[in-house]
């Protein structure tokens, strides 16, 4: 009998809990797991102690390549999918390599979002989501001295104080939708501003960025609505991340901003599932449609996810964390309820 | 002298016709397997309702020829000005520049537009009219199907007469099109530019009012209603009559007759097509500071370009996704419209996602103004009225049961695109053409010239696409009349043009003198030439289906697949035996003369 091959697309929370809960529920089955990072699953959430100097590359690491082999999960890493043929359950890999899977499931996470109003500036903004990221914005902080911050999330808090602490100066320009896709109401926006006063991050409230322009060699002039320019040699922004599904536009799968899944995690495509930060759902709690943030959600939605690809029909409770604590400061994740 | 003519199947290597003017061996056909030939050749070309000749127009532009690439579009879509700013572009989606693995689609509808832009201003040409047939035609509608039609009957020497109700001429192009994306003068200058000897124009005449169908049917040989679709669907909800609604294209016909409608600080606009995202994009010009378009399925479904899409987010638009309008409320401190969220649904046969709310999904959303732009429909009771019955008309050759009356463009096909609107009126006048003198005078052929290699070096298909040079954020809002988009100047057209495969050239392997030496298939980049082991006679309609195989000891002869070829043309540089042929495929219109002549 031909054994069944279930690819996971995505080497992060999600895709590594699904992988060894299908190794356990089917001993026998091919399991391919596909990144295009090139290191081995890693804490996100440490980047920015990476950053500082605090720890290495090496103890980021979740797990090591001999739990994979014991496992017998095929690591792909490095490599890139940049199609999927539903109808044929097939996926082409961009150096050409062709896989064809029984079962499927997407983790493939979010990429920085850049809203279009600033689309002008995206090629002078510096990104922070990867280890590839981080490690070039450690290696450009050399030739630094001010750094501006535009956006607000939660890892930007941690980056700026970092930065700081590096000797860095660091001017803040909190966004009109700070913790997009939460909603942050001005008491949160002023303690935002509170705290980062006090760590010496100069902060630019009721304004905002209006152009990044070249000055220069490594220079870049900041532009700001109220008519301020702040001279810098990095823009950093942070303005959270949206579900990286490009190159799965016009593939046929239903897709809004993440794929859109139903209670038990399935696609649009019967055997294709999705879980993780990619994934949306319809959430009657909060009569609108929600993407998954957070590592505990990720993992528990990939649990989910390889329990339906074994046929077993489990729903995905929806646990929405009631707020998310970043270095003493509570943001009020329950946008939602003032909906109703 | 028109170029001789064969009608059937004309293998390339077989049955070649001579021009008698220039001696240039030459073929033509409009047998459907040619056009399928076409079509799996320059997908570009078929893609285009005008079947605009890309390929050679974007050649000419390379060339700094912008003579002739504006001829080849005038001579097609007529409108090239406005087609290189507000086409939907099919033409780029079929590009086979953006295959997977090939990079993005040339910036074709940019090229057109680098042909207006640079187009010498004394350029006056006008195609020769037929010998006068004394027949006349009344066109109703000077919108881009009237305008289209009443061209090409002109030009077939018929008295053709424009019944516009609005003060100018241009329907959708200069009341409905917003002026940032399409400046005004362009619009004229087109117009003007299809205004030949033949044409006359009634402005400010509302058919159905002033002038009645009968009349017109009485007093011409035929009559073409191209009157568009300006009847608005009502958003049809509770509390859709309140005074903060209003309806899109009234409040786009208003934007582009000069006024300011007032809008409020936050605007919701329900519907996403052309009109919606205009309305959105106008309000802001209007001083809204927050405007939403509220669509029922998501942004992956719009009809309207991705481009158009990212213009209208940079400009601070936001989407409000799966969501259907339940009622708008106005009342005490709160207006706004109460939205249920729907599931997507599946797509049905044809083709239209059926999405359904969601039970106890409702929520409000603030507002201040709602533009309703769901949907706009043919006025056929108001235009029509008089008549006896409700004409049906084919969607096809746009006849119905009266003899002599037709309709072209939105009108009978229902809202659709600028070039849509022009390919029909063009099919349908060549119907009309046909009621009045009874024969077919106008025919669409595949032509085949021998061709040289390719003029393009290999390393041009690395070139990136160029992007179209645009407006900041703030210059764009700050007056309407600022075109967004700014135009690619000379040096930034050639590079894009350079960009083109030119897969209007077809290669060749001629099994005859083939020596099955491999050469060309280590050589191929792309792994488009294989090994074909038989033929079999396709479908009628269509080409031979191609058996293909992997052993050589089946194989009868090596094959380009011109479907999959990037004519890069190194195969034939390399080919020992000089078997490899290069055709240039063409698509021109016959006017012949000589039927219509025959007709007096």
């Amino acid at each position: 009998m031909k054994t069944e091959h279930f690819v996971i697309i995505g080497n992060g929370a999600a895709g590594n809990r699904a992988a060894d809960v299908l190794r356990t529920g089917e001993p026998d089955a091919r399991i391919t797991l596909i990144s295009d990072e090139f290191i081995h699953f890693y804490y996100r959430h440490r980047l920015s102690d990476f950053l500082a100097g605090d720890c290495e590359e090496s103890d980021l690491l979740v797990r090591s390549s001999e739990e994979y082999r014991e496992q017998r999960i095929r690591l792909r890493l490095g490599q890139r999918v940049v199609r999927v043929d539903f109808p044929k359950k097939t996926l082409y890999l961009q150096h050409m390599e062709v896989i064809r899977y029984d079962r499927l499931l997407l983790c493939v996470g979010g990429r920085p979002r850049v809203p279009e109003i600033y689309y002008a500036c995206r090629d002078r903004f510096t990104v922070f989501k990867t280890v590839e990221d981080a490690r070039h914005f450690r290696r450009k902080l050399a030739e630094v001295d001010r750094v501006v911050i535009v956006g607000g999330d939660l890892i930007s808090l941690k980056v700026a104080e970092v930065l700081v602490r590096l000797g860095k100066k660091v001017s803040f320009l909190v966004d009109r939708d700070a913790f997009w896709p939460l909603e942050a109401d001005d008491g949160v926006r002023h303690e935002l501003s509170e705290r980062l006063t006090a760590k010496g991050i100069e902060v630019v409230g009721d304004d905002g960025l209006a152009l990044v322009e070249s000055a220069g060699r490594a220079g870049l002039r900041v532009s700001t609505r109220a008519g301020r320019t702040i001279p810098c040699e990095m823009v950093g922004a942070f303005f959270g991340l949206v579900p990286a599904v490009d190159f799965l536009l016009g593939s046929g799968l239903d897709i809004d901003r993440g794929i859109l899944v139903d209670e038990y995690l399935q696609t649009s495509v019967p055997g294709v599932f999705a879980a993780g930060d990619c994934a949306q759902v319809y959430n009657p709690a909060i009569r609108n449609y929600w993407v998954s943030i957070g590592w505990p959600n990720a993992r528990l939605l990939g649990e989910v996810a390889a329990l339906n690809m074994l046929g077993q029909g489990r729903r995905a409770d929806h646990v929405p964390v009631n707020a998310l604590e970043m270095d003493g400061l509570v943001v009020n994740t329950c946008w939602w309820r003032r909906l109703q | 002298m028109s170029p001789g003519r064969r009608k059937g199947i004309c293998p390339p290597d077989q049955a070649r016709l001579t021009d008698p003017e220039g001696g240039i061996p030459l073929q033509t056909s409009d047998h459907p397997a040619d056009l399928q030939q076409l079509r799996l050749n320059v997908p570009c070309v078929s893609a285009c309702p005008a079947l605009t000749d890309v390929p050679a127009y974007i050649e000419a532009v390379r060339r700094r020829d912008y003579r002739t690439a504006f001829r080849l579009n005038l001579d097609t879509n007529f409108l090239p000005g406005v087609l290189g700013r507000v086409c939907s572009r099919p033409c780029e989606t079929a590009c086979r520049h953006g295959d997977p693995d090939l990079g993005a689609p040339v910036a074709i509808c940019y090229l057109k537009r680098l042909a207006a832009d640079y187009l010498d201003p004394a350029f006056t040409e006008f195609r020769d009219p037929f010998p006068a047939t004394g027949r006349s035609v009344a066109v109703v509608g000077g919108g881009p199907a009237g305008l289209a039609a009443a061209r090409v009957l002109g030009l077939l020497g018929h008295r053709v007469t424009i019944f516009e109700s609005f003060p100018r001429l241009g329907g959708m192009l200069m009341y409905g099109i917003p002026i940032f994306r399409l400046p005004r003068d362009v619009v004229s200058l087109d117009v003007e530019r299809i205004l030949g000897p033949g044409i006359r124009v009634e402005l400010g005449v509302q058919v159905g009012r002033e002038v009645r169908a009968p009349e017109l049917l009485r007093e011409h040989d035929a009559v073409i209603v191209a009157a568009g679709t300006y009847k608005t669907r009502p958003l049809g909800v509770p509390g859709a009559d309140l005074p903060m609604v209003l309806s899109g294209l009234d409040f786009m016909i208003q934007v582009n007759q000069g006024l300011a409608p007032p809008v409020g600080r936050r605007v919701l606009v329900v519907g996403g097509g052309f009109t919606a995202h205009d309305c959105a994009r106008a309000s802001l010009r209007l001083g809204a500071e927050e405007a939403s378009i509220c669509i029922r399925t998501t942004e992956e479904d719009l009809y309207v370009t991705r481009e158009e899409i990212l213009e209208t987010k940079r400009e601070g638009v936001t989407y409000l996704n799966l969501v259907s309008s339940t009622r708008v409320v106005a009342e005490g401190g709160t207006s706004g419209i109460v939205f249920a969220r729907n599931r997507l649904g599946r797509v049905n046969q044809s083709g239209q996602r059926s999405p359904s709310p969601i039970a106890g999904s409702e929520f409000l959303k603030p507002a201040d103004t709602v533009i309703a732009a769901i949907g706009q429909s043919a006025d056929p009771d108001g235009v029509l009225a008089g008549l006896e019955g409700k004409p049906v008309f084919d969607r096809a050759s746009g006849a119905c049961e009266l003899p002599g009356l037709f309709g072209a463009g939105d009108f009978v096909t229902g809202p659709a695109t600028v070039i849509d609107a022009i390919g029909h009126a063009r099919k349908v006048a060549g119907e009309v053409d046909r009621f009045l003198s009874g024969n077919t005078r106008t025919r669409i052929y595949v032509t085949v010239t021998p061709s040289g290699d390719t003029t393009r070096p290999r390393t041009w298909d690395f070139i990136s696409r160029t992007p179209m040079p645009d407006l900041g954020e703030a210059e764009r809002l700050s007056a309407m009349e600022n075109e967004v988009r700014a135009g690619y100047d000379e040096a930034m057209g050639q590079e894009e043009a350079r960009r083109c495969y030119l897969c209007h050239l077809k290669y060749e392997i001629d099994p005859a003198k083939c020596i099955y030496c491999r050469l060309c298939l280590e050589a191929c980049p792309r792994a488009c030439i294989g090994l074909v082991e038989n033929a079999r006679p396709g479908e009628p309609g269509s080409p031979p289906t191609l058996q293909w195989t992997r052993s050589w000891n089946e194989t009868a002869a090596v094959v380009i697949d011109s479907a999959r070829c990037i004519r890069c043309g190194l195969c034939l540089r390399i080919c020992p035996t000089r078997c490899i042929r290069v055709l240039k495929l063409g698509v021109a219109e016959s006017l012949d003369p000589s039927v219509g002549e025959a007709a007096q």
